[in-house]
């Protein structure tokens, strides 16, 4: 009986204590008592977990030759994933970047993205390499983001962009205005003749091979190869004096890989220019024409 | 009439580039030498490109010891940068000694006649390969399936069908036991 009251009791404190605790008396209670504050405005930081996008794969480039006086395009895939999902990827932010200490970078900020598989999508990347990049190996930078912009990056694979030794050369023939027996130092009328670097070699020289002049009236008299100088400054008279069929070094002139399109006429457009002078002819030549026609062309040839 | 047809015959026969252009691909410089170890051989390429808008005739030498070409000394080029392979047949000397360099300098010259003005011009490219005698392991070829490989698979395939027999003989004798 004394067992059941006590049970009854009990029973009846606990259900009262938990609906004054609920009611927040008691928490009002013990502020009261401690002075201590029971609620207040706090801001809660709550991180929901992220996961950064990785690049597991980046597709080998095999080694490429330049294009002479023009672009390369260089097309490649690299994958994406994130375990959040592919969804997760941030389509808009896949780049790929060709890197070399010392070079422009080249780029493509806006690479395809193709269907996702699972967590993982692949894009596809095309990049222009310029005729003047530097030869050697070039770093292949792949990144992406996802909608967090977490980010991504595989800078682990190069690939090697091959040595172009090209020359664009115009104009492609020379004349000289008519002289007299007596003329001397006579720069041609086509002077100068401007050799482009349209590769990516360095300190390429420049020699000409030269040969006798036959008239075209008379075939027996001739302008001789070494009648001719060629030099790296106005007019060349003051230049190296050519040898009939010899390759003759163009002292100075030294070409030198650039953006031909800037057109400075220097190293740093990749550009030189020569001029070819008649120094006299021999006396007792007849007067008329003398060409290449019979004997053959001039050559001018870039030499590493 | 008569002359005027004549003046354009001519001037049709002397028409000629305004701009010349050509340059040679290579996959070896100073930096990045081929290399090669004491009596080993190899054929390599040099490209060729022509920006023009014709066909161009390219006539080759080369100047080594060591080298040779393929396929001639005359290599047609089309227009508009299409890369041409010019082979060359690299020997290394058994008695070189390691460490030795060699240069193949190859010379491209465009064939062209000499009408087309007073003086017409021709362009030119000398190119070069270097070559640096290595160990073997340090060889371009390292590694590459050659003879030696396929005397391997050679005796992989004599192992395995001597395993199969003694399979077979093995449970031959178990059925008659």
């Amino acid at each position: 009986m004394k067992r059941g009251r006590l049970l009854i009791i009990l029973s009846i404190i606990l259900v009262l204590s938990l609906s004054l605790t609920s009611a927040g008396l008691f928490s009002d209670f013990w502020g009261r008592i401690t002075g201590k504050a029971t609620e207040g405005a706090t801001a809660l930081n709550i991180t929901v977990g992220n996961s950064d996008p990785t690049i597991p794969f980046v597709q080998a480039i095999s080694a490429t030759d330049p294009s002479i006086g023009t672009t390369k395009s260089i097309t490649f895939n690299f994958t994406a994933q994130d375990t959040d999902g592919a969804s997760n990827l941030n389509d808009s932010t896949a780049a790929a970047y060709f890197q070399r200490a010392g070079e422009a970078t080249r780029s493509n900020t806006s690479c395809t993205a193709n269907t996702a598989v699972g967590n993982q999508k692949n894009y596809t990347c095309t990049i222009d390499m310029w005729y003047f990049d530097q030869n050697g190996a070039w770093t292949i930078n792949a990144t992406i983001k996802d909608i967090n912009s977490a980010y991504g990056e595989n800078s682990t694979t190069t690939f090697t962009y091959n040595l172009q030794t090209a020359m664009t050369m115009s104009p492609t023939t020379l004349g000289w205005p008519s002289i007299g027996l007596t003329d001397t130092d006579i720069g041609s009328t086509d002077d100068p003749i401007t050799i482009n670097n349209s590769g990516n070699d360095v300190n390429l020289n420049i020699n000409t091979i030269a040969l006798d002049l036959q008239g075209e009236t008379t075939t027996t008299q001739y302008i001789f190869a070494n009648n001719f100088t060629v030099g790296d400054t106005n007019q060349g008279c003051g230049g190296t004096a050519m040898v009939n069929d010899t390759s003759t070094n163009v002292t100075s002139a030294i070409l030198q890989r650039g953006n031909n399109s800037l057109n400075y006429n220097n190293a740093t457009s990749g550009q030189e220019q020569i001029f070819f002078c008649l120094k006299g002819v021999l006396p007792g030549i007849s007067a008329q024409s003398y060409s290449s026609a019979a004997l053959g062309a001039w050559t001018v040839e870039i030499v590493t | 009439m008569g002359k005027n047809i004549i003046a354009v015959a001519l001037l049709s026969l002397f028409i000629i580039p305004l701009i010349l252009s050509a340059g040679v691909a290579n996959s070896y410089w100073d930096d990045n030498p081929l290399k090669l170890a004491p009596g080993e051989s190899t054929t390599i390429s040099l490209r060729l490109q022509n920006e023009e808008e014709e066909q161009i005739t390219m006539e080759t030498s080369i100047d080594s010891q060591i080298a040779s070409l393929v396929d001639g000394n005359e290599y047609d080029v089309p227009p508009n940068r299409v890369s041409v392979p010019v082979y060359i047949d690299v020997e290394i000397p058994e008695d070189a000694e390691i460490g030795t360099e060699y240069m193949i300098l190859v010379s491209f010259k465009q064939v062209s006649s000499g009408e087309g003005g007073m003086l017409r011009l021709s362009q030119g490219i000398t190119g070069k390969v270097p070559v640096e005698v290595v160990g073997e392991q340090e060889s371009e070829l390292y590694g590459e399936p050659g003879e030696g490989s396929n005397f391997v698979w050679v005796i992989i395939t004599i192992l395995l069908l001597i395993t199969l027999f003694s399979v077979s003989a093995i449970r031959k004798r178990k059925r008659k036991e």
